[in-house]
Formats: structure tokens, sequence, C-alpha cells
């Protein structure tokens, strides 16, 4: 237990110490120095009583004024109070926004994680899921890619359709981007195709503003996901000529090809 | 054992460590959160380039809409867009950009962004100072029948080429682009251009005489 004498000098050097959170640590360090100091004292001194050994030892500090004042230097009320002041905001908010996500962290791993339902994770299952099979004429994958960064444009599967004579294309494209802000790149309205023997599918775009009874066009779908990492869409192009072996995507509205994607056809007059 | 008084190097740390923990926080809340959108300008710079427009520069601010609180009205050469930003809270949606080419064989050509709210029109003839717009509103309306009549805006441009309408709500038009009619002025008042008169306007009982 600390003396009166050791209790009034901690007092009067904490006195000139502005911050005073930090009063308690310098009085306990004080004490801690001046009760060594006391034994140390009454261990070589035998004949010292305890009193005078604890006043040598608070004379043994110095002025009481001077340390305060140096100790109030070292201990800034500014950068003290802050720092008290933002550890507990962070800690408070910290807690209850690790709470928050904790609560959320199963939808959060699905979303960074999984691709849309109707893709699964095999583009080819949606041709399963959504096409008759009486309508499928062939299914395989094409692995075109093109890469117009921040996107990077892939092409893995491809189906071909026949409906009532008419033979549609569908191609699931997955859009990678590292830029989570960046999703769902909006090109659909004006991607347009052109097959190998020189048909030209227009775009939506296009297709409205041409003869509405022209039945070959380009469309894209909504995104089928909203995923920070990758969008998926599904592209059909209708009455595509039975004679064509590949077709090439393009988006070109702005003069500059933004988007160039070729896949092989299948199915048709080529393969009998 | 006493406790030491923290040193100042000690808070110095203290607060970088306490930084380091709410950024990560911060990380996690945006990861949960799905990736939101702080700042009219990161959603305005992440339409642009969603939209392929990373080139275009901002020409105008446009005024607030009924759907879209910030338009901006955006250039790249002889191309011009229409850009609508929506807030929710405190946080952006993204947004929507909607393009026309000002063709100089066109003397005006027009679209209307927020689907029938705002038409923005470019002239492709430089000497068109005023663009009037001309579209049928309902004025009445029953099981039976519908009375249109027409209503006209004119405006100066907002920027070069560039004529912006945002009919107020009460008279905002009831048709598509197609049924819109154009008209552009030169600076003394004299009629230059007119769109021809909409097919559309006969079928809901709007004849007009020339």
């Amino acid at each position: 237990m600390p003396s009166n004498s050791f209790e009034s000098f901690c007092g009067r050097v904490c006195s000139f110490v502005r911050f005073s959170p930090d009063h308690d640590a310098i009085t306990a360090e004080l004490t801690a120095h001046l009760e060594d100091h006391r034994d140390a004292l009454l261990e070589l001194r035998s004949g010292l009583t305890q009193e005078e050994a604890e006043e040598a030892a608070v004379k043994a500090m110095g002025d009481p004024e001077e340390l305060g004042r140096a100790l109030n230097e070292s201990h800034s009320p500014l950068l003290g109070w802050f720092q008290i002041w933002f550890q507990a905001v962070v800690w408070f908010l910290s807690a209850i926004i690790v709470i928050f996500c904790l609560f959320h962290l199963p939808d959060t791993l699905e979303n960074l994680t999984s691709k849309p339902d109707s893709v699964s994770s095999d583009p080819a299952l949606y041709f399963e899921r959504q096409v008759y099979p009486d309508d499928l004429v062939t299914q395989y994958e094409a692995n075109a890619v093109y890469q117009d960064p921040p996107y990077i444009y892939t092409i893995e599967q491809v189906a071909i359709e026949n409906y009532s004579g008419a033979r549609y294309v569908e191609c699931i494209l997955q859009i990678t981007q590292p830029n989570p802000w960046l999703r769902c790149p909006a090109f659909g309205y004006d991607l347009w195709a052109e097959d190998d023997v020189g048909n030209r599918y227009p775009s939506t775009r296009e297709w409205r503003a041409l003869d509405e009874t022209i039945y070959s066009k380009v469309k894209v779908s909504t995104p089928m996901g909203d995923f920070p990492f990758t969008t998926h869409y599904c592209l059909t192009v209708t009455n595509v000529d039975p004679a064509a072996t590949q077709l090439t995507f393009r988006f070109d509205r702005y003069g500059e090809i933004r988007l160039s994607l070729t896949v092989p056809l299948k199915g048709g007059q080529a393969d009998g | 054992m006493a406790e030491r008084p923290i040193s100042q190097r000690g808070r110095k740390w203290r607060i970088l460590r306490d930084a380091v923990i709410l950024l990560l926080a911060l990380v996690f809340l945006t990861v949960t959160l799905d990736f939101p959108i702080f700042t009219a300008g990161q959603a305005l710079r992440a339409t642009q380039i969603r939209y392929y427009w990373e080139d275009g520069e901002m020409v105008a601010q446009l005024p607030p809409g009924n759907i879209y609180k910030y338009q901006y009205l955006l250039r790249n050469g002889n191309w011009y867009a229409w850009c609508g930003l929506s807030r929710e809270g405190l946080l952006w949606n993204y947004g929507s950009l909607v393009s026309v080419y000002r063709d100089p064989e066109q003397p005006l050509t027009a679209i209307t962004p927020v689907s029938i709210q705002t038409i923005l029109v470019v002239a492709g003839d430089p000497d068109i100072a005023q663009v009037e717009v001309e579209y049928p509103i309902t004025v009445s309306l029953s099981e039976s029948s519908r009375t249109c009549q027409l209503k006209r805006l004119r405006q100066d441009p907002v920027t070069e080429h560039c004529f912006w309408f945002q009919p107020p709500e009460e008279s905002s038009p009831i048709c598509q682009l197609e049924d819109i009619r154009l008209r552009g002025y030169a600076a003394d008042g004299t009629l230059i251009y007119q769109s021809p008169i909409p097919e559309s306007w006969a079928k809901i009982g709007i004849h007009v005489t020339e």
C-alpha cells in the first residue's frame, strides 16, 4: 500500500499532467519506483526508519512540478483522447459489422462463389433444363474467348436448336471482371452477328428499326444472375442459315470493336 | 504488476491498429452488402464503363428528374449520351445511359432516355438554335373513350447542338418516340425543319392539317 508521502508526491506530479486517464498509470509507475528506491535504502542503511527512507526516495525523484511538466509533454491530451475515442468507436462499429456480416455469411459466400441457378455449375445443364429435347439438334463446347479490359468474354457452350425447321443458335456468354462495380456490361441491345456465308443477323436495336417481318436477329437475355465478378447472358440467334459453319458475334456501336467472338456451328448442312 | 502509462508511440500504434480493424470491417461490410456504390462520381464512372462510354466527357448536368435525381449529358465526338443516376438512402444505384449519334445529315434526332418521361434532341443542322417537341397527352379517359390533345414544349440548347425536355408530370407524353413531332428553329425564330406528322396521332383522334 502506498504511503501518504508517495501519494502526495504522485498527486503533485499528476496535477501537471493534463491527460487525466493516464494519471492512474503514472501514479502506479511512480509508486513502484519510489517503493523500489525505499526498499533499497532500507537494505543499504539499516539505521533508517521507514518514513526517512520514503522521504529520501521522494527527494531523489526531484521536483514534482518539473517531473509533472515533463510527463505532460509525453502524454498529449489531444492524441490520448483521440486514441481512446477512436478505439471505442472502431471496436463498437466493428462488433456491429461483424455480427451483421456473420448473420449474412451464407448469402455472401454464395454470392461470391455461385453461378446463377439457371446456369448452375455447368452451363451445359442450362440447355438441358431450358430446351425441349426434341428441339435440341446438338450441344457442344466452344471455348471462344475475347478480352477487352476490364472484361473477359467467354462462350463455353453452344446449343443448336430446330424450331419448325428454323435453325436457332443459343450460347451461354460468361463475362468476368475483376472490379465488382462493373458487373453487367450493357451491350445487349447492340450485339449483332454474321456467319461465314455472308449473312448478317441484326442487333435488337437494328431489328426494331427494320421491317419487323425480318425474323433473323440477335437477342441477348437480361443478366442471368447478378454476381460481383461474373455475369452470364444467354445469346440467341434466330433463323441462322443452315449452310453456315461459324458465327461471329460483334459489338461495335461506337466504331471500335469491343466484343468479337466466333463460335463453330454444328448440326447444319455441312454436317449432313 | 502496475500498468505502465502508454507512450505517444504506443498510442500511435494503437490508432494504426484500430484503423486497420476499421478498414477490414468496412471491407467485410462492403462484400456483405454486395459492393454498393458510395458516391455519385463512382456511379457515373461505373456507368460509363459498363456502357462502353469511358471516353465520354460530361458536358452538362441536367435538372433532376422524377426517377433519376442526377442526370448528366455526356459527349464523345459526335455521340451524345444521357446518363441518369439514382440514390438509395446513402448509397447509389447503378446508372442508366442512352446514347444518340448526331448525324449531320439529319436535322434533328431524338431519344427518350427514361421511357417517356424525358426527351433528348440533338441537332445535326448547326443553324437550329431552338427545338420544339409536340406530343399527345391524355386529357380525359373513360372506359369507352380517351380524349387526347397536343402539347408543345420549346427549348434553347443545354449545350451545343443538344436540347433537353423534361415535360411536367401532369403533361408527360403518353406516346412513344415515334409519336413525337420535332421542329427546329433558327435564332431569329424561323422554322428550319419539322418532322412529318406521326401516323399514330390519327389513331388517337388527333387530326392535324397544315
